[in-house]
């Protein structure tokens, strides 16, 4: 991978007051973590709770949007992609490093959240597996939808709506009724690597399939993902 | 036409371009060739340049014809970009890196084996040496123009594509980077560069091609284009009081007018002669005991000239 470019990526996407916005999103989930903790009511379906309701079907996808749909998007729009265009650059190496440092900005700024939920939320029965878990379903589902939106920030005028609509409706909704519909929802496949830690208490939507084989799968996503960007950004005429 | 395989001197090969957007025709069916030198892309807003600049850079597919750089697809080639430099015409450049972090950075994707020093050396090469620190978020439109220039030089590229570089230069600007590319045409690079204003690409370019709605009207030494453009027949009104009818007969009758009409009391002369008019009519006036009291051109704008050129193409049977 260009190292140049992720650190170009890295900073577009990490230097604005836009990221210290959303790093303030994973702390709502860290701030139900701490009133569980102070009422007495953490334990590990308290953890799952808010793991599988909160974190990961509306916390980590609204971030991954954002940054995701940036990565690529906003060079387009302003134009700096061109620059990189004119480069003798595979496309591929191009689009690589800049989802790369959208999936690592989308886990840096949940990092804090993320440990703040582990820490508290399952009071006395904390697990270091269903920890581990959880940060597994975080890095890979950052991962897919990063390299989705990107993908999706290539193909639309306006990712950031389309985004939105899909994890609202499709993965908020539709796939939450329509069992079918969880094969093809990205949340779903988070909320099942997080019951690899925690098989007991999980009934929110999961589709049946192992933890292990859910995060195989989201990695898979975001290759296939990235993959298409690359190939994309060959064909696209570039304004 | 030459074969579209590197060859000769020919380094940006455009054999029967168009492009189309749904319904707009962008170029239609436009052929030249490059050598080394510097060529100027002279059209008015909406002619075509950005599109046959962004054909050439291979950042667009033509919908038909054939495009090849130095021998190459850039489409397919990305390789290619090794030896081409372009600026854009759209603005936008990271705004948290300096100038010194762009071109370097251009400089090192480029795979350039000294980015610092090539960067320094294109930096100096444009005059901005002292604000390589400085971030270009800061910068005026003409700095930022320069910064642009300097991330094309960086890779030291056999052609460059430079969509509209003086704008917003100041007028010492403007005449350091004509200066600038004049040179490189003379050490041999190609430059392909677009303007709207025809005195401005004489400056730096002994050789022109010019788009009309996206038609290829007029190729050749710039020169011989200033000469058609100066030769075409031009209307000029007069304001010539109760003497216009008979100062009208005269230049009719001494030749130096091919229509004549008398418009709202001023007198509308058509002629293909503009010196020799220029010179007689005031005698003339004299002559008759006539007051001239204004002459005018009409029909001298930009779009009335590139108009004149598109017929003149047709008449040709371009």
């Amino acid at each position: 991978m260009n190292r140049a470019l992720f650190r170009l990526a890295l900073r577009r996407l990490l230097l604005r007051r836009r990221s210290v916005l959303l790093a303030l999103a994973p702390l709502l989930a860290a701030f139900v973590a701490v009133v569980q903790a102070a009422g007495g009511t953490a334990d590990a379906k308290a953890f799952s709770s808010l793991m599988e309701q909160l974190f990961l079907p509306t916390i980590l996808p609204f971030m991954a949007l954002v940054i995701g749909s940036s990565a690529i998007g906003e060079e387009r729009d302003d134009g700096t992609i061109l620059y990189l265009a004119s480069t003798p650059l595979a496309r591929l190496a191009i689009v690589l490093p800049a989802i790369v440092a959208a999936a690592f900005t989308t886990i840096v700024l949940c990092l804090p959240g993320l440990a703040i939920v582990i820490a508290l939320s399952q009071g006395d029965d904390f697990s270091a597996s269903a920890s581990a878990w959880a940060i597994v379903s975080v890095v890979t589902g950052a991962c897919a939808y990063s390299a989705a939106f990107g993908a999706l920030s290539l193909r639309v005028k306006r990712p950031v709506v389309i985004g939105l609509i899909y994890v609202l409706f499709w993965e908020g909704s539709i796939a939450t009724f329509a069992p079918s519909a969880r094969w093809l929802s990205l949340g779903a496949y988070t909320r099942a690597v997080v019951a690899g830690g925690l098989p007991e208490f999980t009934d929110y939507n999961v589709p049946a399939i192992g933890a292990l084989a859910a995060a195989a799968l989201l990695a898979a996503v975001a290759a296939v993902a990235t993959w298409w960007c690359g190939r994309r950004l060959a064909h696209l005429e570039l304004p | 036409m030459a074969a579209l395989s590197e060859g000769g001197r020919l380094t940006l090969v455009f054999q029967g371009v168009s492009k189309w957007y749904g319904d707009t025709v962008a170029l239609a069916e436009v052929s030249f060739e490059l050598e080394p030198g510097v060529t100027g892309l002279l059209g008015h807003n909406g002619a075509g340049k950005s599109t046959a600049l962004a054909l050439c850079a291979g950042f667009a597919d033509p919908s038909t014809g054939a495009v090849r750089v130095l021998g190459l697809d850039p489409r397919r080639k990305p390789e290619v970009y090794r030896r081409i430099g372009i600026v854009h015409d759209r603005d936008g450049l990271w705004p948290f890196l300096t100038a010194r972090e762009l071109v370097e950075l251009m400089a090192g994707l480029r795979e350039v084996p000294d980015p610092p020093r090539a960067a320094a050396e294109a930096l100096a090469t444009v005059g901005l040496e002292d604000a390589a620190e400085r971030r270009v978020g800061g910068f005026s439109k003409g700095m930022r123009q320069r910064v642009k220039l300097a991330q094309a030089l960086v890779h030291t590229p056999e052609l460059l594509l430079l969509d509209e570089p003086l704008n917003g230069l100041d007028p010492v600007q403007r005449r350091h980077v004509v200066e600038l590319i004049r040179r490189l045409g003379a050490e041999g690079r190609t430059v392909l560069v677009s303007s709207h204003v025809l005195h401005e690409v004489e400056r730096m370019a002994p050789r022109v091609v010019v788009l009309v709605n996206g038609r290829l009207v007029a190729e050749g030494e710039t020169g011989a284009i200033r000469d058609l453009i100066r030769d075409r027949p031009r209307t000029l009104r007069i304001a010539a009081g109760s003497s216009a009818q008979a100062l009208a007969r005269e230049l009719v009758g001494e030749g130096l007018a091919s229509g004549v009409r008398v418009d709202n009391g001023f007198l509308v002369v058509e002629t293909g002669d503009m010196d020799t008019l220029g010179r007689r009519l005031m005698p003339l006036a004299r002559t008759l005991g006539a007051t001239v009291d204004r002459v005018e051109p009409l029909g001298d704008d930009l779009e009335s000239v590139y108009t004149y050129l598109t017929e003149h193409a047709r008449g040709r049977g371009r």
